[in-house]
């Protein structure tokens, strides 16, 4: 039963970053070495930006979603956050974005097995890019898009427990609501 | 919570039972969903009755904030085999009577009401 409170439930919003950075051990090296692939990473966000929306438009329960939207300023994210992978600053600023995006996805209703299933396209393309860094860069690559994983489900389960708490006043409450504690 | 409290919970609720005897039982919950004490007859799991008392209550709170009904005291449950009554007690606890269908539901809400208040005053 949920009937105390946890240190990780303190952790919230962007803080989520250096706390995960800290439990993956994503160290300076790490983090250079995919900075230094930052042009290589500009250079092959047209393709991997295609590719993803060609998957995105090609099946019916996602094309769904991009109906009416702005072609460009949606590829404009995905360019962003493309490159956001390969500009070796991981920080608050970084957690922000994720969870931004992970906030715009519930908000228009998309589940989040789709963000998490695109991350197919950002790991075959970028796999490409951090190979041109060795080892270092290629381990760095995986532990980034598990932070991004990491990320975009924190930003959904706690849009979804922000909701809960203010609808019934309480936080504890609702994480055992959303448990399903006590066959709730 | 302290052995004192629990004990002084626990009397209220059986002083309740005994002003109210058709009622079939009694439950103070915290705001958040855990069972302080209770006196239930049936076979009703006091960690599921607390925490879904305390949503209702939360969730009548809510509605009358948005209604504009000020600040909750109480809401209600009716089904055909019996009633269900939440009294808000103070900022930190719910009260929960339940009572068959044909209960006298003025006997109820006096002494529930008087119960809530003491129950505040205790947490």
């Amino acid at each position: 039963m949920l009937n105390q409170d946890r240190k990780s439930w303190e952790v919230t919003d962007e803080s989520v970053a250096s706390e995960l950075i800290g439990l993956m051990g994503i160290n300076d090296q790490e983090a250079k070495s995919l900075g230094a692939l930052s042009d290589q990473a500009k250079q092959a966000a047209a393709a991997m930006v295609n590719d993803f929306y060609s998957r995105l438009n090609a099946h019916e329960n996602t094309a769904e979603y991009l109906q009416g939207a702005s072609s460009e300023r949606l590829r404009g994210m995905v360019t962003a956050w493309w490159n956001d992978i390969f500009s070796g600053k991981y920080d608050s600023s970084y957690a922000k974005k994720r969870i931004e995006i992970g906030h715009v996805h519930v908000r228009i209703g998309l589940p989040v097995r789709y963000p998490l299933a695109m991350l197919d396209i950002i790991l075959q393309h970028g796999d490409v890019v951090a190979a041109n860094g060795g080892d270092l860069a290629k381990s760095a690559f995986k532990k980034i898009i598990a932070l991004d994983v990491a990320i975009f489900n924190q930003a959904y389960e706690n849009h979804q427990l922000k909701h809960l708490s203010e609808l019934i006043g309480s936080e504890r409450l609702a994480r055992r609501l959303l448990s399903g504690a006590e066959g709730l | 919570m302290s052995v004192g409290k629990q004990e002084a919970l626990q009397q209220s609720l059986v002083a309740l039972r005994t002003a109210i005897p058709e009622v079939r039982g009694v439950l103070i919950a915290s705001t958040d969903g855990l069972p302080m004490a209770q006196n239930l007859s049936g076979s009703e799991d006091p960690n599921r009755v607390a925490a879904m008392a305390a949503t209702a209550l939360g969730l009548g709170k809510r509605i009358a904030d948005t209604l504009n009904a000020g600040t909750l005291a109480e809401t209600s449950v009716s089904g055909s085999n019996g009633q269900i009554f939440l009294y808000a007690a103070g900022g930190k606890g719910v009260l929960v009577v339940v009572a068959p269908a044909n209960a006298n539901v003025g006997l109820i809400h006096l002494e529930a009401r008087d119960a809530a208040r003491g129950i505040a005053a205790i947490l």
